[in-house]
């Protein structure tokens, strides 16, 4: 990974996390890591727990961002969210799994939130 | 939460009430069908989600398990979509569990929301009330299927959402009411009749007999000699349907997917000629999960089966058992099954390759290795089971171009019909209806032949060096003739004769 694309992905996670907060989400966590993979940002609202994943694209010649989660990408983000629920303090809560899309056009970003965007098959 | 529905599925031809129970819970959001779904009932789900949401209801998503029992036997009928949404929407609390219990629910589900119509109707129905349900919901176009059952109550709303404000006492729902069929306008039936073919009257007389006594026919005769357009007129000399035989045909045809929109009581006794092309499971059923075959669709009816010598060896070899038993077993991995095969078959062939031996105004060119051959393709215990074998020779140019109508078939069925009151009521207590159907037991307790009558049949038996089987079926031809002879009640020298003259086994042919 390029430093450039590291610096445009850093912002679009700071982006997502302001958006997130403007809509009275409590972010609980940023970056959370276990060993093989990483969820961007996990957020509370209302009781419940959201996994977001955010994917940031300068153009769409490769695809949109959303595409880019693809079911590898969601089984290790949902290998994650299982260990961090393990946590008593989460136990047994309703949760769910977001993308955010985040385009960036020179200086702005735009921004598009996929609530439920994914779930756990049993087809992995 | 947690909540339960019933749906239903079929198996073989006879419906099986499915519960669904769904769990909805805190925790991973995932979507679970479990209870040995096939691919259909698994994407329900993606419909039964999307129909939720389009319906302009939510379903939160939780951790959602749904199990389908019994959880052994393989679920097939998409029309557990009703029953898995509506589950679902009572076990996030949007409906009552309880009042969802009431009811079998059996619709596909598009989309948008609307209900859509499922194959198999009528036998779920029948099993949901001998299981003691009252209600049933189903899609429009399956309303008039649904009626025929007497005794349940049917609901069809047009939506999800209208179901699930009918459930919530929002809005009040009428039982259905059966749908008039749309005929396309301009449309005339063509009816086959007897009145149409000239000459031929032992064939005719044949015919009358078997369809008086639900007897086998195998025709010999020369190309062009009418032996296809005999046969295609047979349903027009049986009788009528009973309301429990039509029930049985509707059932089979309703799993069959062979009803069609807004389909209702068959009334017409089927009739079945597939192509000699068919495969053994094609005739008498087969699949994975076995699917009835032409042999059952043709039940209560007529199984014509052109060219007889030209099918696969093995498929007429697998006749034998569904002629035999009026009923056809598959065994398959996901199970074994029994269909009814009641039917009266029908049989045409020329007597060689070419088609002219025996004829008396044109010589046949085949070598006498091929006529053997031609004729040995069908065995002797198949031929055996065919009563009455008849041949229809060349028709002549004086009946060819007469004026003169023949009788037509409407007559021809009264003395049918007639003749078939008699076999059913001597038969009620066994629960049958022709002779045909007649045991070895029952053959002699009903066939009473006259001193003369046992004379003869003893000479032929003894000349001809007939087998068991083919005595038995003899005197049942002998009962049908006599039945049709005005209710006499013994089988005279005359009967036996005429029913031995039917049976005359081919020259070709010493079976």
């Amino acid at each position: 990974m390029s430093e450039k694309t590291k610096i445009l992905g850093k912002a679009g996670e700071d982006f997502a996390a302001k958006f997130l907060e403007s809509k009275n989400y409590k972010i609980i966590a940023r970056n959370y890591r276990i060993k093989s993979a990483e969820i961007d940002i996990i957020a509370e609202l209302n009781d419940e727990i959201i996994f977001v994943e955010v994917k940031t694209r300068s153009n769409t010649r490769r695809g949109l961002p959303a595409e880019a989660v693809n079911l590898r990408k969601q089984k290790k983000i949902i290998e994650a969210a299982s260990v961090f629920l393990q946590d008593d303090k989460f136990f047994d809560r309703p949760c769910r799994f977001d993308i955010i899309e985040i385009y960036s056009t020179g200086k702005n970003f735009e921004l598009r939130h996929i609530e439920n965007a994914f779930e756990v098959t049993s087809d992995f | 939460m947690f909540a339960r529905t019933f749906g239903a599925s079929t198996m073989g031809v006879d419906g099986l009430i499915i519960k669904v129970e769904v769990d909805s819970a805190n925790g991973m959001p995932a979507f679970d069908i479990v209870g040995l779904p096939s691919a259909s009932v698994r994407e329900s789900k993606e419909r039964v989600r999307t129909a939720i949401k389009n319906a302009g209801l939510r379903s939160r998503s939780e951790k959602i398990t749904i199990n389908l029992a019994p959880a052994e036997i393989r679920k097939e009928s998409a029309g557990l979509d009703l029953p898995i949404a509506i589950g679902l929407l009572a076990a996030q609390g949007r409906i009552s569990a309880e009042k969802c219990e009431d009811f079998i629910f059996i619709a596909e589900l598009s989309l948008e929301g609307k209900l859509c119509r499922v194959n198999g109707i009528l036998p779920m129905a029948i099993t949901a009330r001998d299981e003691g349900y009252k209600k049933i919901v189903v899609a429009q176009e399956n309303i008039n299927e649904a009626l025929l059952v007497e005794g349940l109550e049917v609901y069809s709303p047009k939506t999800l959402l209208e179901l699930v404000e009918f459930l919530n006492d929002e809005i009040k729902i009428s039982q259905a009411q059966s749908q008039p069929v749309e005929e396309p306008e301009g449309f005339i039936e063509l009816v086959d009749d007897f009145a149409d073919v000239q000459g031929q009257f032992m064939a005719k007389r044949a015919l009358e007999i078997a369809a008086a006594g639900g007897h086998n026919v195998l025709m010999v005769g020369v190309p062009g000699s009418g032996k296809t357009m005999l046969a295609k007129r047979i349903s027009s000399i049986l009788p009528e349907l009973t309301r429990e035989e039509a029930l049985e045909v509707t059932k089979i045809y309703s799993v069959a997917g062979r009803l069609g929109v807004n389909g209702g009581l068959m009334t017409k006794r089927p009739f079945q000629n597939p192509n000699h092309d068919a495969s053994a499971a094609a005739i008498i059923g087969g699949g994975t999960t076995p699917r009835p075959g032409q042999v059952t669709l043709a039940h209560n009816g007529v199984l014509f089966l052109d060219e007889f010598p030209e099918f696969k060896r093995p498929v007429l070899e697998a006749l034998r058992e569904p002629l035999e038993e009026r009923q056809v077993t598959i065994s398959r991995v996901n199970g074994t099954l029994t269909f009814p095969s009641s039917v009266i078959l029908v049989c045409a062939m020329n007597p060689c390759p070419c088609g002219w031996y025996g004829d008396k105004d044109r010589a046949c060119h085949c070598s006498t290795q091929a006529i053997e051959k031609y004729v040995r393709k069908i065995s002797g215990p198949l031929l055996d089971r065919i009563d009455i074998h008849i041949k229809v020779p060349r028709v002549k140019y004086e009946d060819l171009s007469s004026k003169r109508k023949a009788e037509p078939s409407e007559q021809i069925r009264q003395r049918v019909s007639f003749a078939r009151e008699i076999q059913t009521k001597r038969l009620e207590k066994y629960h049958l209806f022709c002779n045909a159907q007649m045991n070895h037991a029952m053959v002699q307790e009903f066939c009473n032949l006259t001193d003369d009558a046992e004379k003869k049949l003893k000479d032929v038996f003894e000349t001809k060096k007939l087998s068991a089987r083919s005595y038995d079926r003899i005197k049942k031809v002998g009962r049908t003739i006599a039945d049709l002879d005005s209710n006499s009640e013994f089988i005279t020298a005359k009967h036996i004769s005429e029913a031995v003259m039917l049976r005359n086994d081919l020259d070709f042919n010493n079976a």
